[in-house]
């Protein structure tokens, strides 16, 4: 049989199984004497050593083998759980995530681990029951299993006693197909497909016992029930089905005696079925989907992301069409037009929601890798650390979660690295000797907020400001007017390291930086809180999508600009705030806090010649205070012309170098407008303000 | 003998800016458009004319001429944009016209003359001779792309 096509199914299995024996063996080391998790474990090894070696894959099912019998003898209490022994089969996980990856690149799966299945054999030579003991041990359990064959038990559905009824009526059989799978069966979902397939070649398939939904899941045992309606007789169905491999024995009895349950359903029936097929065929897709597990099996698909890009992108197009059309529709002044605009609006609305979940997935994809890491490190470091994961269920666009990987990893090396303190110091501050170190991802607004917070020994203000005038990366002078929140961000200029001694797990002056404008090319931001001995806080905010947003339209001179509402705090009417002016700039009173004006048509250098009369229009302008993270600027507009979704496009490759905007639009007539990066006006802002300072 | 053909043959659009005719390879050529609404990009060299909506993509704008330091363009009937594609980079390039396609012999293409000199020099692959008093100027377009230099512009000015 070609497996080929299986390989997709296999991979993908076999990575669950992988990050499933990854996570359990994370808390085997803390729950060494949980027999429900060592059972978990070995079954997800002995699975995936099955499926291994039927797809072919002899190394992957060797080094599977060999961690299989450790887990079994940890299950027999053999053997006792230690810290080496984890690394060791951590070890071979990688390597079986390694193999797993040459798979999908290169279908192969060489792979040189004969040093770590030396170490996985010394783990189990002492005492330990030979490699033959498993199976037969597995026997037992499995033949358990798959003796009681209730073959008449089956209780049936009212739709499936009608629906046999209508069959028996056009004179078809009505059998009752019990296939008991092989015990060492693998995929056995696909098997059950494959069943299921044969099955229908013949027939019609009445019902599934399980569900279809269950045998997708492969929540069953060896054994499945079809009810099959057909013109064959049941010694051919029997045959049909023995010629698919592995499976153990099939079954096909007859069920004939309905009447007494439903007559008045078959009489009511036999009227409307009368002339023949016909009826019935009619009569079927207004059933539910239920009746044809082959279809059913396509509850969940698989579907290449480019086509979701691409469903995207027309979706884009389609926004902007929209905008125009709504444009168009305020100019004509047309009830119907302006109500069929509306419609299509909402349904859009929805489409965009719709497609945008499409490409939603659980931050845990992410998360899931930190865990090892922060296993390794704190042996690395010699440090004790608790760490915990909540929220990982929050959902993300999947451009975010692929990028946030990377700076997401920096950030926790750092809080190992340098938060983190190791017992002895710990304990002489009076503080529990292990640490806790938490990952956290939650709603808030239009926002995804991760978190990663420690309660090690905080960020040393003092230190981290010596070092940056050592490193010039601010000014003595400006130091001074610094609040404690810049002087936190300050570990994320570049250039800046405090680490005393550089190691290799962070303090290369490398990662921090990094870190934030990888967040920033993800239209995100980052702020860092702490208290000295009491720990830091890292706070993540990142936008649930990145190609749709909703902005607010500016109109400066002639030009239109648009404004994230992301960004945006307030806007008020320029004559309606008090300006005041320091050092010659001005600034306001917001919410107590001094805030500096800053003039579009000045920053976006309009030319005077363009500009209105200045005094004029100062009245009728408006003011958008737009923040970013704590720092709030105010932006004077000439006009707001009101807030509307728009597609996000990049200015591509030549102008990576422009710096201000985040991108750009298409507007309902056609034209390009700018986004405004209003945390690129913040930091030019703030830049200034030291420079000044200095 | 058709091979032979296609390697000493060249397709090349010939466009003009301030009455010389350059020209890049047609391979390299998206579309050739008219000038539609430019915007302006604030913070970008003088020669980033901004950028334009070309069916849903968005893309800069290059002001060839000033590039060349040959002062502005000034947008006629005749400009086009034309669009090329070069490294992943979509740019387009606003010149005075453009009218035809040529075929030219890869033979009459000869190294620039260090002579020419002129702003244009840096940014050539060679000369061809069209017509009968009439040089085309082939276009180096990673050259004209390249923002090296551009880039050391910006950061004096930032």
């Amino acid at each position: 049989m070609d497996m080929s096509q299986y390989l997709g199914v296999f991979l993908d299995e076999a990575r669950e199984h992988l990050q499933n024996l990854n996570d359990k063996l994370m808390t085997l080391e803390q729950n060494a004497e949980d027999p429900e998790l060592i059972n978990s474990i070995f079954r997800s090894a002995h699975t995936l050593k099955g499926s291994s070696g039927q797809m072919g894959f002899q190394n992957m099912m060797e080094l599977t083998h060999i961690m299989e019998n450790v887990f079994d003898a940890l299950r027999h209490q053999s053997i006792k759980v230690s810290s080496e022994m984890i690394d060791v089969l951590f070890e071979g996980l990688d390597h079986l995530e390694a193999m797993a990856d040459t798979i999908e690149q290169n279908g192969s799966d060489v792979r040189e681990v004969s040093g770590t299945i030396k170490k996985l054999q010394t783990l189990t030579t002492d005492g330990t029951p030979d490699n033959d003991a498993p199976s037969s041990d597995q026997k037992v359990t499995v033949s358990t299993v798959s003796e009681p064959v209730n073959t008449k038990a089956m209780e049936l559905t009212d739709y499936e006693k009608e629906f046999i009824s209508q069959a028996q009526s056009q004179k078809l059989h009505v059998f009752e197909t019990v296939v008991n799978l092989n015990k060492d069966c693998v995929l056995k979902a696909a098997r059950a497909l494959m069943i299921s397939n044969a099955l229908e070649e013949s027939g019609t398939i009445i019902g599934t016992r399980p569900s279809t939904e269950e045998i997708e899941k492969e929540a069953f045992d060896q054994q499945l029930v079809f009810l099959i309606a057909t013109e064959s007789e049941n010694q051919e169905i029997q045959n049909k089905i023995n010629q698919i491999s592995e499976i153990e024995n099939v079954t096909v009895s007859p069920i004939n005696n309905l009447e007494e349950n439903s007559p008045v359903v078959q009489r009511q029936q036999a009227q409307d079925i009368g002339p023949k097929k016909q009826a019935q065929k009619e009569n079927e897709p207004s059933k539910p989907a239920a009746a044809h597990p082959a279809v059913t099996v396509a509850k969940t698909i698989r579907v290449n992301l480019d086509r979701i890009d691409q469903l995207l992108n027309l979706f884009e197009e389609l926004i902007i069409d929209r905008g125009r059309l709504e444009k168009i529709a305020s100019d004509i002044d047309n009830t119907d037009l302006k109500d069929t605009v509306g419609t299509i609006k909402r349904i859009s609305n929805q489409l965009q929601e719709t497609i945008l979940n499409l490409r939603m997935e659980p931050i845990e994809q992410v998360f899931n890798r930190f865990p090892r890491m922060v296993r390794n490190l704190s042996k690395e470091l010699n440090k004790k650390v608790n760490f915990v994961i909540n929220g990982a269920e929050t959902e993300l666009d999947r451009t975010v979660i692929e990028e946030l990987g990377d700076p997401l990893m920096h950030m926790i090396r750092n809080s190992m690295d340098h938060g983190i303190e190791t017992p002895e110091v710990r304990k002489a501050k009076g503080k529990d000797p292990e640490g806790t170190l938490s990952l956290s991802a939650y709603y808030s607004g239009n926002h995804v907020i991760v978190e990663i917070v420690d309660d090690g020994a905080g960020i040393n203000k003092e230190k981290v400001l010596a070092k940056a005038i050592e490193k010039n990366v601010v000014t003595k002078e400006a130091a001074q007017k610094l609040t404690d929140k810049d002087i936190y961000h300050l570990l994320f200029a570049s250039g800046f390291s405090t680490a005393d001694k550089i190691s290799d797990i962070s303090g290369r002056g490398v990662g921090l930086d990094v870190v934030e404008s990888k967040i920033h090319s993800l239209s995100g931001s980052v702020e860092v809180d702490s208290e000295r001995d009491k720990g830091s806080k890292f706070t993540v905010r990142l936008p649930l999508t990145l190609s749709i947003i909703n902005a607010l339209l500016v109109q400066c001179s002639k030009e239109i600009y648009a404004i994230p509402i992301n960004s945006i705090a307030e806007t008020a009417l320029r004559r309606h705030i008090e300006v005041m002016s320091i050092h010659n700039r001005n600034v306001m009173q917001y919410h107590g806090q001094v805030v500096p004006i800053i003039n579009l048509s000045d920053y976006l250098s309009i030319t005077s010649a363009e500009k209105n009369n200045t005094n004029e229009v100062d009245q009728g302008s408006s003011v958008v205070m737009v923040n970013h993270g704590d720092k709030i600027v105010a932006l004077v507009a000439d006009k707001l012309l009101g807030y509307q979704d728009i597609v996000v496009k990049p200015l591509g490759n030549y102008l990576k170098n422009v710096s201000g905007f985040s991108g750009a639009t298409i507007l309902g007539d056609g034209k390009v407008a700018l986004i405004i990066d209003c945390q690129a006006i913040i930091t030019t802002q703030k830049k200034l303000f030291l420079k000044e300072q200095a | 003998m058709m091979t032979n053909q296609k390697e000493t043959n060249m397709k090349v659009i010939l466009f003009e800016i301030n009455s010389e005719s350059y020209g890049v390879p047609v391979e390299q050529v998206l579309s050739i458009e008219k000038v539609d609404d430019i915007t302006r990009l604030p913070n970008a060299a003088s020669f980033v004319k901004g950028v334009m909506n070309l069916r849903g993509l968005i893309v800069p704008i290059i002001d060839v001429r000033n590039r060349f330091q040959m002062g502005e363009s000034v947008v006629t009937k005749e400009s086009r944009i034309i669009v090329v594609d070069v490294e992943d980079m979509k740019v387009g390039l606003l010149v005075d016209s453009s009218k035809e396609v040529l075929d030219i012999e890869s033979a009459k293409i000869e190294k620039a003359p260090e002579i020419i000199g002129g702003p244009s020099a840096n940014y050539l692959n060679g000369v061809a001779q069209i017509g009968d008093n009439e040089l085309l100027l082939l276009l180096n377009l990673d050259r004209v792309l390249n923002q090296d230099d551009v880039a050391d512009l910006l950061k004096i000015e930032g």
